[in-house]
């Protein structure tokens, strides 16, 4: 019984983590786009303030993966915007206790960068440049299109123990609102 | 509710029952899937959420089932149906013999599991790779300080070196080195000089921390990874500056480490990195397996108790119905049919129930038919009897009255089909005048004579009624097995009468006309002895010749006038009845006799309130005469002759009549012959006829009157009441209107 109530408080403690820690998470500063090479590419700033737990997880171990989303809708008058074009880049964030840095890996491309620090790796996951979503030859000048773009945590990356938790605590809710930029 | 309206009520708890078990084995088969995607995530972990999510649901649903139950149950304890504490209980020993193994199961099993998991986690394993990481730190950190001596002496050859030789140099510095790559940047990040053997296009440069502690005057050393290996060492040292026209400059190098080293390392990361993620993920795993391990316990608490609720339910239901059943039973309703339940020990009662209810309900229709049956029975015996002219009337050995017709009332001038349920003794002291009847009953009642006829005469209100009763001893099994007596009686007084009055009138006639035929010739065969023979016999001869034939003339005469008297009483009655005045004959009466007898006292007591009666007054008259005239002869012997005549109005139980007392202070009539002196030729006159008070008592009956003479209990002689039945007030007007009518 007594290990049920303590399971009973830890759920319940979960649920009602703090408030406070909703300042943390991820947000969007500044995205643009252009036509470069031939394919329409991004340029973002995403700021990442993670809470103390998934930092605490982190450091213990556990990698964490963001997906950085990337979507372009043809904008219609009388229907719903019809999606042109949808490119996801994912990078995984490790903590290296023997170097006592952290990895950023870009799964993609399998481009691993280490930093002495975590607002460092932080700052590389938040800086997108060049990120190529597609053919130039898919856009048409006479139509208006709207770019959107998201970052979040992928909670199903992480240890199935941890994901209960990380669906249901306010801590773990690491996802940004929808950028919306208009592309001429 | 009979079975019909039940079938809906079967299928809707059917369909709960489906859905219930289809959503135990939902609920089982995702609780399953959770367990196994806890202990193996690639197989279902993807679909942990959801099924988190569904058994959430299930739970909630089963909750609401759960809660939906007990309020039912509460309401039916409150309204204290029938089956609801029944089911109250069952729940309860089905909820404590459930919930308490699950709860003790759970206890243990959860510090099974939590003990299982801590044991996992063995500190000194724990130690053992801290250890290790520690080594591995300790071999690196002496293969970097070697490399950064290196660094720092390549940097202090480039800085004698001229900026333009750098260039040319740097290879050749590499190589000697042994670096996998050497770069020369300024402070700011610009790249001088780079010398690579890796595949990468850009060489790296040093991250800003790293650039910020070379501005510092710091040199540094650390791990870092390349695409060929995962510990490379990177060296950063700022290049010695010996003159102020060159600018400041860093050396940066990556030298890569022993192959085995690096293999070991990562080995050693790994295996340090996973343990930390399974010590870190302890207690999720913990809360993971408590949470299943919960979920599993809610679960089967949950269903254990619907399914308490459910069988409890199944159980009570045939005892509800039973008990449904029972109250309309109470109430007559014979007609419910009970659902079956099964072929088990209640589905028999249930199954008895229905064929006793459909045996009692043939058995209602059954009496209800021969209900009907005898009440058309009596209706048609009620209709007979009420038809029949002679009175019937069922009395038990109680002498309580328990059926009698219309008739009867006629009969006995009594509403006595209005008494059924009396007792004869009350009726005859309300009517005394039926004091005969009740003695005869009772007489054959005491002497349990099944089968009598007997002739009763009453003295009713009507006047003298003689009945004609025969009796029949009745069983009648539904009171009490006791023997009633079926009396029939008809009132006979008028064929009586009738009958005697015309032997008596025939024998009067015939008498009168075989006696006056020869007298005429006797009478006048005596006056012409006494015209021829006479005047020429002898004196002496003549004087008995005149004696003789006087007497012979005389006789004759007194037999003319006894004659004629026969001839009165054969005489018929008159049909010109009308209303009289008793008061008034009487009166006219008296004055006759008072005239023609002066030395007569003849007191009167003549009630002013008389009502009439109805009759012929000639006739009446003639009684009067007759009665006083008995009166006068009978105290003719005493010294004087006084009569006393009263007359008077009764009314007994509505019965209303006029009674008239003649008394006289004769001589009284001997008991021997009292009760006869109304009879032809009976009298105590020595030269009475014996007609006068049978003419008087015929007379009177013809009148629907009474009478009769009695010993004068106070004083000497007798006394003739005579009681007539009176005309009423109203009877009164009308019959004067009547006869107003008659004489108009």
């Amino acid at each position: 019984m007594k290990a049920f109530l303590l399971n009973f408080f830890i759920i319940l403690a979960f649920l009602s983590s703090p408030a406070a820690v909703m300042a943390e998470g991820i947000s969007i500063d500044y995205v643009s786009g252009r036509v470069k090479d031939g394919f329409y590419q991004v340029d973002a700033d995403i700021r990442y303030d993670l809470s103390d737990s998934v930092v605490e997880a982190l450091n213990h171990g556990i990698q964490l993966r963001f997906d950085i989303t990337v979507e372009i809708k043809r904008v219609r008058n009388w229907r719903w915007d019809q999606t042109v074009a949808n490119a996801v880049m994912s990078f995984t964030l490790d903590y290296l206790p023997l170097t006592n840095s952290y990895q950023v890996i870009n799964v993609i491309t399998g481009d691993k960068r280490q930093f002495k620090e975590l607002g460092e790796s932080l700052s590389f996951l938040g800086n997108i440049n060049n990120f190529p979503v597609f053919d130039e030859n898919n856009l048409f000048e006479d139509r208006a299109y709207n770019g959107f773009l998201k970052s979040e945590l992928r909670i199903r990356n992480l240890p199935l123990p941890l994901q209960p938790l990380a669906l249901i605590s306010p801590s773990w809710e690491l996802s940004s609102p929808w950028y919306e930029w208009s592309i001429q | 509710m009979n079975g019909q309206s039940s079938k809906p009520v079967t299928e809707d708890k059917n369909i709960i029952l489906v859905l219930g078990i289809i959503l135990f084995l939902f609920m089982l088969a995702s609780l399953v899937l959770m367990g196994d995607a806890l202990q193996n995530p690639d197989r279902f972990g993807e679909y942990m959420s959801g099924l988190l999510i569904f058994n959430a649901l299930g739970l909630l649903a089963l909750i609401i089932l759960i809660f939906a139950n007990l309020r039912s149950l509460v309401v039916q304890l409150k309204q204290k149906l029938p089956g609801s504490k029944m089911t109250f209980k069952t729940v309860s020993m089905f909820a404590i013999l459930s919930t308490v193994p699950l709860l003790i199961l759970y206890y243990f099993s959860l510090n099974f599991l939590y003990q299982g998991i801590d044991s996992w986690f063995n500190p000194k394993v724990e130690q053992a790779l801290n250890d290790s990481l520690e080594l591995s730190k300790i071999s690196l950190n002496e293969r970097m300080r070697e490399m950064l001596k290196l660094t720092e002496q390549v940097a202090n050859d480039i800085s004698t070196l001229p900026t333009e030789m750098i260039p040319v140099e740097i290879d050749e510095l590499r190589s000697r080195i042994g670096a996998e790559e050497l770069t020369i940047i300024s402070r700011q990040g610009n790249f001088i000089a780079s010398s690579s053997n890796l595949d990468e296009l850009v060489p790296a440069s040093p991250e800003d921390s790293i650039l910020f502690q070379l501005q510092q005057g710091n040199n540094y050393v650390g791990l870092t990874s390349t695409t060929q290996s995962d510990f490379s060492i990177q060296t950063a040292v700022n290049i010695p500056i010996l003159s102020i026209d060159i600018e400041p400059r860093i050396l940066s190098a990556l030298f890569p480490t022993a192959e085995r080293i690096n293999s070991l390392a990562t080995n050693i990361q790994f295996t340090y990195g996973e343990y930390q993620e399974l010590s870190y993920l302890r207690d999720q795993l913990k809360v993971g397996f408590a949470s299943i391990l919960t979920l599993v316990l809610l679960f089967s608490i949950f269903s254990a108790l619907w399914a308490s609720f459910y069988s409890a339910n199944r159980l009570a239901a045939p005892i509800r119905n039973l008990a449904d059943g029972t109250k309309s039973v109470a109430e007559g309703d014979y007609s419910k049919t009970l659902p079956v339940p099964g072929n088990d020990e209640l589905g028999f009662l249930v199954a008895s129930f229905n064929d006793m209810t459909k045996k009692i309900s043939s058995a209602r229709d059954q009496a209800r038919s021969s209900q009907i049956q005898a009440e058309t029975q009596k209706v048609y015996l009620e209709a007979v009897l009420s038809r029949l002219s002679s009175g019937v009337m069922v009395v038990d050995n109680t002498n309580i009255v328990r059926t009698a017709n219309i008739s009867s009332n006629q009969i006995l001038g009594i509403e006595i089909s209005d008494m059924t349920g009396q007792g004869l003794e009350d009726i005859v002291n309300k009517y005394n005048y039926l004091e005969p009847m009740l003695s005869t009953i009772e007489y054959h009642q005491e002497k349990n004579i099944n089968e009598w006829r007997e002739q009763v005469t009453l003295f009713g209100t009507s006047g003298r009624q003689v009945l004609m009763c025969s009796g029949t001893t009745l069983s009648m099994p539904d009171v009490d097995d006791t023997m009633s007596q079926i009396i029939v009686f008809d009132d006979i007084t008028a064929i009586i009468q009738g009958q005697k009055d015309a032997a008596w009138s025939e024998m009067a006639r015939r008498l009168a006309h075989e006696i006056k035929n020869p007298l005429t010739p006797i009478q006048l065969a005596a006056e012409r002895l006494r015209l021829k023979y006479l005047d020429n016999m002898d004196p002496g001869k003549a004087e008995a010749m005149d004696k003789l034939t006087n007497t012979i003339i005389q006789q004759v005469e007194t037999m003319k006038e006894m004659v004629n008297t026969f001839s009165d009483y054969a005489q018929t009655p008159s049909s010109s009845h009308q209303m009289i005045n008793l008061n008034q004959q009487v009166q006219e009466v008296v004055d006759l006799y008072n005239t023609l007898n002066t030395n007569m006292t003849v007191t009167l007591e003549l009630s002013p309130n008389l009502p009439l009666v109805k009759g012929d007054q000639s006739r009446i008259r003639r009684v009067f005469n007759n009665l006083v005239n008995n009166a006068i002869e009978a105290t003719v012997d005493t010294d004087k002759t006084a009569i006393r005549i009263k007359t008077n109005y009764i009314s007994d139980h509505g019965l209303d009549f006029v009674e008239i007392r003649i008394k006289d202070l004769g001589t009284g009539i001997s008991d021997e012959i009292i009760d006869n002196m109304f009879d032809p030729y009976v009298t105590t006159k020595p030269k009475g006829t014996g007609l006068g008070l049978a003419i008087v008592k015929k007379i009177i009956e013809e009148h629907g009157g009474v009478v009769w003479l009695e010993n004068n209990p106070d004083s000497k002689g007798a006394c003739a009441i005579i009681r007539l039945p009176a005309v009423m007030q109203a009877r009164n007007e009308d019959m004067d209107t009547m006869v107003k009518g008659q004489q108009l």
